[in-house]
């Protein structure tokens, strides 16, 4: 059967859309040969559908994605300073600049500088922020500032972010490739049954609560880049963007899944002074089990490991002792079941895909893939045009409902103060059929929210 | 294996008044040139040069700037954050040599190295093959090196840029040495977030989950 | 909680088959192979690309001796820069330390002693430590001699072998030579000490038995 994660998957340990842009990627890569020549980067670096520079604001390289080496492109680094500093002598600020199908963003956050080379025009300075974000994640804002206070301007950032490279480029592939970069600022899901979902996020609680952790806040289970569930001590709350920046972390294997991982990490939005002390466990990934689920249990205090580990025992026990739904978690985890369109009932044919984000709760929805959106191609394009509706009613605020007929297919769009709904439809729909097929739709996600959205919360 | 050390960088900016031939000197000496064409409306040249120091490669970031009023208000972006300031001049002109000081303080007072009087300067006197016009000779210049905390002082041509390298080995070089002299002063873990209750439900940073 | 509370207190005189647990931290610059050394030891595996530690890792192995079974609970930490000042945090009340080099590394020779000096004066006065020249396998880069590491060793009184993840020569002779080092029983007849992990203020007394 079909591994099916959102935007739709073909092998088991593919998170998904990140791997089929990762291979467009590389397959232009693979003609570089020996490039020395500037020029000659500089031309290969343009066929690419996007590139992204870090630098200090004094022009020094310090990361590029896609596995370049920074040497290659310190002369470029050194352009792009002199174009920011260029426009703040004036007393302005660079932001961005277009040329033919070139969109270039610049986001300057002292003591550094990011840019983006992009084909594609939508966010990218959401995507800064969050690369931006990512960065901080790894050092903390103040010390990314006091390191060049203490150090010096010429200090090189690299020492510090040495063997983060890999995190970094998945942070910036996952954004890029999911399907709408509203994403980085909200997540989804495990459709789970609610009965179960209930028993996991009361037994973490319950474990996290007796432990009588004192600066322990969070307890989170991820599988696939989607929540199972959160627990939380009392009314902290935890920001999507802090979410995504561990997701990130547990996921694409940047950390040993055979061992418990006890990692600092600062989470930008809660606290960007200070770290977290993330204990993370993949507790049923083993040579007896295949079970892609991380456990996360994050305190502000660093001698808490041992605290958490026990935490940790206590909640795999519980869950495993409870057969039904250890077996209902497993299959929820190994093969998600998204939200089959035909679940909203007849005529609902002409629906291919769609994406629901609610506002309040930050989290997405999206449908599984559906013919005639089954391949790579067709997924990338879905996700291409669910972007561009995204962009267009982020530029145009006031814009409430959309209706694009094309000769491949129709684009619906609907947002809401409450949600944004972005649907694909076949080619031959009207906007009134289309219209009642949303309504349809959105009532029956509803009735399931449930399964496709955390409603309630445990807290400890 | 990820984590291994990567080729060493550094800024290097080139000052001098126009005319000196910086220009052409870089042309030799740079194995990519990205482009000549910025000077004019930014102010700046960027090249880029890969030295070999025993088992390391350093890539140095040269900036080669225009040397004109005009451009002297992007100072502090340009200035500051290098690792060296090359200073040039023109042996057969006199007023070039004389400028040598206003560039010199110009480049440490926008620059603001911690420590300026240790800050490595280099001197290039250019165009040395027209011996019959050479109006400042090696020893005034080099005496000017020594009042100016021994910069090291070559001379250069653009039909022999052997020089040139030198200079930018030397500058590697001891970059390097300096490197490696830096003190194991580790960045200290910031303390323990202080949690603070009002944080606590905040509407517009969390989401409902 | 955690403590690694022994029942009753006192080490049973004699006798095999006793259980202990020991902390080992291993240390060292980024890339040496620390992870790599662990993998094998506790997997028997190596990977030609192995990933840069984020963090740190926490494995356990357990090794037979003669007269004892030996628990090992080890903390593979990251090399990099950024992490040193929280080191501290997993070599305090560690009972045994692996010290990792590089042996075509001199730089991290050079890294390795410091954390040598760091542990003499911080880590706990009766830390077993050992010295690891990782990546034998490629001895024809060798830049640091087999004999320099071997007298700085001997200076320090720190075991000392030149290891291989790649090829497991002498990965898991190093934790066997820690292992048989380790104090076995009470320290001075004193009753068995518990080692909170929550207080790493708290003096180490030698093992904990069961």
């Amino acid at each position: 059967m079909e591994e099916e994660v959102p935007g739709g998957s073909a092998e088991a340990t593919d998170t998904g859309s990140e791997a089929s842009f990762k291979v467009s990627q590389r397959e232009i890569e693979d003609v570089e040969e020996n490039l020395k020549n500037a020029e000659a980067i500089f031309e290969h670096l343009e066929q690419l559908p996007f590139q992204v520079f870090i630098l200090s604001e004094f022009g020094k390289p310090i990361f590029v994605n896609n596995d370049r080496d920074e040497g290659e492109v310190v002369s470029l680094a050194a352009l792009i300073c002199a174009f920011v500093s260029r426009c703040q002598s004036w007393g302005d600020s660079l932001m961005s600049m277009t040329s033919q199908d070139n969109h270039i963003q610049f986001l300057h956050k002292s003591p550094l500088i990011f840019c983006v080379v992009s084909k594609y025009a939508e966010q990218l300075d959401q995507q800064l922020e969050v690369l931006f974000e990512q960065i901080c994640s790894i050092l903390s804002k103040s010390q990314l500032e006091n390191v060049y206070k203490k150090k010096g301007d010429n200090y090189d950032l690299r020492k510090l972010l040495r063997g983060t490279d890999r995190l970094i480029d998945s942070s910036i592939s996952s954004w890029r490739a999911s399907p709408i970069n509203l994403v980085d600022s909200s997540i989804s899901a495990i459709p789970m049954n609610s009965s179960d979902r209930e028993f996991l996020s009361t037994t973490m609680a319950s474990c996290m609560g007796a432990a009588k952790l004192d600066g322990a806040l969070f307890g989170i289970m991820i599988a696939r880049r989607q929540i199972a569930a959160i627990v939380r001590f009392k009314k902290y709350v935890i920001h999507p963007r802090d979410l995504n920046i561990l997701i990130n972390l547990v996921s694409d294997t940047t950390l040993k899944t055979d061992s418990q991982n006890w990692v600092p990490i600062c989470l930008p939005r809660f606290n960007d002074t200070g770290f977290f002390y993330a204990y993370i466990s993949y507790p049923w990934c083993n040579k007896d089990q295949d079970i892609p689920a991380c456990l996360v249990l994050l305190s502000v205090k660093r001698d808490h490991f041992d605290g958490l580990k026990e935490v940790r025992q206590q909640i795999v026990t519980k869950l495993e002792n409870n057969a039904k739904f250890f077996t209902n978690f497993s299959q929820a985890v190994k093969t998600p079941n998204l939200y089959q369109i035909s679940q909203i009932g007849s005529n609902s044919e002409s629906l291919w895909s769609f994406l629901y984000l609610n506002h309040s709760s930050r989290q997405v929805c999206m449908s599984a893939s559906k013919i005639p959106l089954i391949t790579r191609t067709e997924r990338w394009m879905a996700r291409c045009e669910m972007r561009r509706s995204s962009a267009l009613s982020t530029r145009h605020p006031h814009l409430r409902t959309l209706f694009v007929r094309g000769t491949k297919h129709c684009l619906f769009v609907w947002v809401t103060d409450l949600f944004s709904l972005y649907c694909i439809f076949g080619p031959f729909v009207t906007a009134a059929v289309s219209f009642q097929v949303v309504e349809k739709l959105l009532k029956s996600l509803k009735s399931h929210e449930q399964r496709y959205f955390i409603i309630n919360t445990t807290s400890f | 294996m990820s984590g291994t050390r990567k080729k060493a960088l550094l800024k290097v900016i080139i000052l001098g008044d126009s005319g000196v031939g910086k220009t052409s000197l870089m042309n030799q000496y740079v194995n990519r040139r990205f482009s000549n064409q910025y000077k004019a409306t930014i102010g700046a040249d960027f090249l880029t040069r890969d030295v070999n120091i025993d088992d390391r490669t350093v890539t140095l970031q040269i900036w080669d700037t225009a040397g004109q009023e005009r451009f002297q208000s992007l100072g502090v972006a340009f200035y500051r954050g290098a690792d060296c300031c090359v200073l040039a001049f023109d042996v057969t002109n006199a007023a070039s040599f004389k400028s040598l000081d206003s560039w010199r303080d110009e480049f440490l007072i926008q620059a603001s190295p911690r420590d300026p009087d240790h800050f490595p300067f280099v001197l290039l006197g250019n165009k040395v093959d027209l011996e019959s016009q050479r109006a400042v000779s090696s020893k005034r210049a080099q005496s000017w090196c020594q009042t100016k905390g021994n910069i090291p002082y070559y001379e250069v041509s653009a039909k022999e840029a052997l020089n040139v390298e030198a200079a930018f080995l030397a500058i590697a070089r001891d970059a390097l040495a300096r490197e490696s002299q830096e003190t194991n002063d580790f960045p200290e873990f910031p303390d323990q977030i202080r949690l603070n209750p009002n944080q606590q439900n905040q509407q517009n940073s969390g989401c409902n989950c | 909680m955690a403590a690694r509370n022994s029942a009753g207190g006192a080490a049973r005189p004699g006798g095999p088959n006793r259980t202990c647990q020991f902390k080992l931290v291993l240390l060292g610059e980024s890339a040496v192979g620390k992870s790599s050394l662990v993998l094998r030891f506790v997997k028997g595996q190596f990977h030609e690309y192995q990933e840069s530690t984020i963090g740190a890792a926490f494995l356990t192995q357990t090794v037979c001796l003669d007269d004892a079974t030996i628990k090992f609970e080890i903390w593979d930490t990251a090399g990099q820069e950024r992490y040193h000042s929280l080191a501290p945090m997993y070599y305090r009340g560690a009972q045994a330390a692996i010290v990792v080099y590089d042996i075509t590394n001199t730089e991290s020779f050079i890294k390795a002693k410091n954390w040598v000096k760091e542990l003499q004066r911080q880590a706990s006065p009766n830390i077993v430590m050992a010295l690891a020249g990782n990546k034998a396998d490629v001895a024809q880069k060798r830049t640091v001699e087999y004999e320099e590491a071997n007298a700085y060793a001997e200076d320090n009184a720190l075991l000392f072998m030149e290891t291989s993840a790649k090829t497991s020569m002498n990965v898991n002779d190093i934790f066997m030579a820690i292992a048989k080092k380790l104090p076995i029983g009470p320290a001075q007849g004193e009753p068995t000490g518990t080692v909170d992990m929550n207080q790493p203020q708290q003096q180490q007394k030698g093992s904990c038995c069961k």
